[in-house]
């Protein structure tokens, strides 16, 4: 027995302190692309911070973010968790057919700050001259509830489009809820099954919808010759919960010579085309859209339409512009998280013909960047 | 630092244990010692000071107690007794309950103290309790003084124990502060022990602990009685194996130094009855205010009344003890109510009905208890009673079936895992089986243990520390 008791206490140790010891000998990782943030790593000695604490603290977190199979552990505790029964880890609900669903209750969307961005948006609609339309992408979870756990909670989207329609009033808002509410369509699935975004499919029936209400002509989806960009995307939904049976979304854009040849400028920075391919190689590859979240980013369409446009938008917008670029001689996109000129100003001065908001519908309630509207 | 963490568990515990096995036997105490203020100053870089002093106090008070007696000089033996006793309370009272008096000054409305906040040194609670009784054994003379500075200094820091106890009392590891033996089977099953407890902390406290914070964030519009149930349930849970847990943790690792430490939890949910409950329970501090607040207060030796009083002195400090906050003292009252009710008549109608009934009699009051326990960490404790009794509350709503079905499976487990059974199975299923194959089964079950524990702490899972306030 003796024999057993050593062995045992042995790999015991073994698996306690090979690990440590990685954590100090292999190189120190920056950054995980799958959480999407960058890592602790061990902090040099310094003894004020010693004394206050704050380095001890810095060393047992690098310990979290260092350990040298990181990504294998998180997909482990997640896949442990699934397995006792539990339908939500991390904020997502693990939804039918590997669907994941970020959870958003009612408790999560706050009422004051819908009403109070909503009457930006009313004080800023008063003040165009354009003509203003406003769509909300529906929640994820809104539109897939018939794949959300049975009784799982989620929030009352009927709160955003009716207090939207009391303040703004029904002409200016686009409901967009019936044309998703098929989930998907011969195109497609309408949402990512990793991801919080909307696909392809789902932002061309948001399009139609568009052209409906301004009286644009839709042009049919294969038209815009629609090309899967990658079969290998884990969104940031997957990343809160990663299961190791979790299978990769594919991405498709469209692939038009507008969409290649577009002069788009990013905050000052010029580029040809309005796809990124360097993000396809990296783990946010939805900012294959544009590059990701910017303040303004400027398109000139080289379309022969003499129309310009204005997107007030969330990231919801990167998959759907691609569709407008033929109707716009000039897109501008604002992201107010990001752009700190007077939007209001910006939007007056700029003689747009149409100026769109668009954003999912529980980002818009809850932003607090739309104080910007009013300046 | 606390156990639950990969720098304890991949830095600090290889790192000491090994130092400690290759180190010759005279030198392991001074060895301890050190791991110990490391330990501590990890954490409470500051608060070092506070122990250090009360380390450095108790053993100047312990020496000359014990002099004072040799030379036949009970006076003074009884003077340095009492100065550091009160030193003790006032050092524990000062940095725990300060601005717990101060408000109630302030509510009176006769003064306006501004209130002192400062944080309490982790552990306090528990190593003060240990030099306390500590000071009383050798002055009551059961137990010899400690000369040796290093030995005392280890006794009162010693890791394992030292922020989440057990309570472990001078005289339990007397003889084993100055000579223990190791042993690979001591160190093996001492092992098997500690993973034991962090999985019951990081397995199951922490989730049970997840649903309770979830539940106890609800608001009132969005509860239902099933609900609060159900937060209840969990917190019962959590609370079992988080403390247990550590307890587990600490008495393993001493285990694996060579220590025997006294068992702090004994099944308690099996309990057919309060009074049951709190004999397994906590242990080392239920025997510890029955040994140096009950019984010096006269106990049952002073007729009926006396000891209803002495009873409700015990419970309401051992209330106080787990935290600055009314909730807590009104929680050791209502036990010292149950419990007194017991002892009068109801013990002995317990008897005479069904053991089920017992149980869930037992179990309704001590879940009970933990919702007064716990009401300092519910955003609305007076609606959440309200839930719970189902006043203007609806009975369950879908919120509470989507809580229920995905945590059912869950908390049938902890209930299993909270008594005898596990350990009866596995001994059954393994009893035709010699000595080191039903060691390696167990080996195996501490494995997936000890990957599950580190996978959930290195994801960030919900992981709290409860004994902030102790």
């Amino acid at each position: 027995m003796k024999k057993t008791y050593i062995i045992y206490s042995i790999i015991i140790f073994i698996i306690l302190a090979v690990p440590g010891l990685l954590v100090l000998v292999l190189p120190q990782r920056e950054y995980s692309a799958i959480e999407n943030r960058y890592l602790d790593k061990l902090p040099k000695i310094n003894t004020s911070e010693i004394i206050s604490g704050e380095f001890q603290e810095k060393v047992s977190d690098a310990f979290n973010d260092q350990f040298f199979i990181r990504d294998f552990m998180a997909g482990l505790s997640t896949s442990f968790k699934k397995s006792l029964g539990f339908k939500d880890i991390g904020g997502v609900y693990l939804a039918k057919d590997q669907y994941y669903i970020e959870k958003i209750e009612d408790s999560n969307i706050s009422k004051d700050q819908l009403v109070q961005n909503l009457k930006y948006l009313s004080y800023f609609i008063e003040k165009q001259q354009a003509d203003v339309y406003t769509m909300f992408v529906p929640s994820p979870g809104t539109i897939l509830n018939n794949k959300l756990p049975a009784f799982a909670p989620f929030y009352n989207a009927d709160t955003i489009y009716n207090t939207a329609s009391t303040i703004l009033g029904t002409d200016y808002i686009t409901d967009l809820r019936k044309a998703l509410s098929p989930g998907s369509n011969e195109n497609g699935d309408f949402y990512f099954k990793t991801d919080h975004h909307w696909t392809l499919p789902g932002a061309y029936a948001a399009y139609q919808e568009y052209c409906t209400t301004t009286g644009l002509t839709a042009q049919p989806y294969n038209s815009f010759n629609p090309v899967k960009a990658s079969s290998s995307f884990y969104g940031t939904l997957y990343s809160k919960a990663p299961v190791f049976t979790a299978k990769p979304d594919n991405i498709y854009a469209i692939q038009t010579s507008l969409a290649e040849n577009a002069e788009v400028v990013y905050d000052g920075k010029k580029q040809t085309g309005i796809y990124n391919k360097e993000y396809l190689d990296q783990k946010d590859k939805y900012a294959y859209f544009f590059g990701g979240n910017y303040g303004r980013v400027d398109i000139t369409t080289g379309s022969n339409a003499d129309q310009k446009l204005l997107v007030l938008k969330d990231s919801f917008a990167n998959s759907f512009v691609p569709f407008l670029l033929n109707d716009y001689s000039h897109i501008t996109m604002i992201d107010a998280r990001y752009y700190n000129s007077p939007l209001l100003d910006t939007a007056l001065s700029e003689n747009y013909n149409h100026i769109l908001v668009l954003y999912e519908a529980s980002n818009f309630a809850n932003d607090k960047n739309l104080y910007k509207l009013i300046k | 630092m606390i156990f639950s963490s990969i720098i304890f568990l991949c830095m600090f515990m290889p790192i000491v244990f090994i130092a400690y096995y290759l180190c010759p036997a005279r030198a392991r105490n001074f060895l301890l010692l050190l791991a110990s203020l490391i330990f501590y100053a990890w954490g409470e870089p500051g608060y070092i000071i506070v122990m250090v002093s009360s380390i450095a106090i108790n053993y100047l008070a312990g020496r000359l107690v014990s002099m004072y007696k040799e030379k036949l000089m009970p006076v003074k033996a009884k003077a340095v007794f009492i100065i550091s006793i009160i030193l003790n309370i006032c050092t524990l009272f000062f940095f725990k309950y300060t601005d717990f008096f101060i408000q109630i000054l302030n509510n009176t409305g006769f003064a306006k103290i501004p209130i002192i906040d400062i944080a309490l040194p982790i552990g306090i609670s528990f190593y003060t309790f240990q030099t306390i009784s500590y000071i009383a054994d050798v002055y009551m003379g059961t137990t010899a003084v400690q000369k040796n500075l290093v030995n005392f200094a280890m006794y009162i820091s010693m890791f394992p124990q030292l922020i989440a106890g057990p309570v472990v009392r001078y005289g339990q590891v007397e003889k084993e502060i100055g000579r223990r033996e190791l042993s690979s089977e001591n160190t093996a099953i001492g092992i098997q022990k500690f993973i034991t407890g962090l999985g019951k902390k990081v397995i199951f406290a922490n989730q049970a602990g997840a649903l309770w914070e979830e539940i106890s964030a609800m608001p009132p519009s969005g509860n239902s009685v099933l609900l609060a149930w159900l937060g209840a349930v969990a917190y019962t849970f959590q609370i079992y194996f988080d403390f247990s847990g550590y307890s587990d943790m600490a008495v393993g690792m001493g285990q694996m130094l060579g220590f025997n430490f006294p068992e702090n939890f004994n099944y308690p949910y099996q309990s057919k009855s309060i009074t049951e409950f709190w004999r397994r329970w906590h242990i080392s501090l239920s025997t510890w205010f029955k040994e140096y607040v009950y019984i010096p207060l006269g106990g049952s030796r002073k007729g009926p009344a006396r000891q209803a009083w002495n009873l409700f002195i015990a419970w309401a400090l051992t209330g106080l003890w787990h935290g600055a906050a009314w909730n807590f003292v009104i929680w050791g009252i209502y036990f010292f109510i149950l419990l007194l009710i017991e002892k009068c008549f109801l013990l002995k109608f317990l008897q005479k009905i069904p053991k089920t009934i017992c149980h869930i009699y037992a179990m309704f009051f001590i879940i009970a208890g933990w919702v007064i326990f716990a009401c300092g960490d519910i955003i609305s404790p007076s609606n959440y009673i309200k839930a719970l009794a189902g006043i203007n509350t609806p009975f369950f709503n879908n919120y509470a079936i989507y809580k229920l079905y995905t945590s059912i499976f869950l908390l049938l487990i902890m209930a299993a895992a909270s008594t005898k059974l596990p350990a009866c199975i596995l001994d059954q299923l393994t009893s035709r089986l010699n000595g080191t194959a039903r060691f390696w089964i167990k080996a195996i079950f501490t494995f997936i243990i000890l990957i599950t524990s580190m996978a959930l702490l290195i994801s960030g899972s919900y992981n709290p520390f409860l004994y902030f306030r102790f």
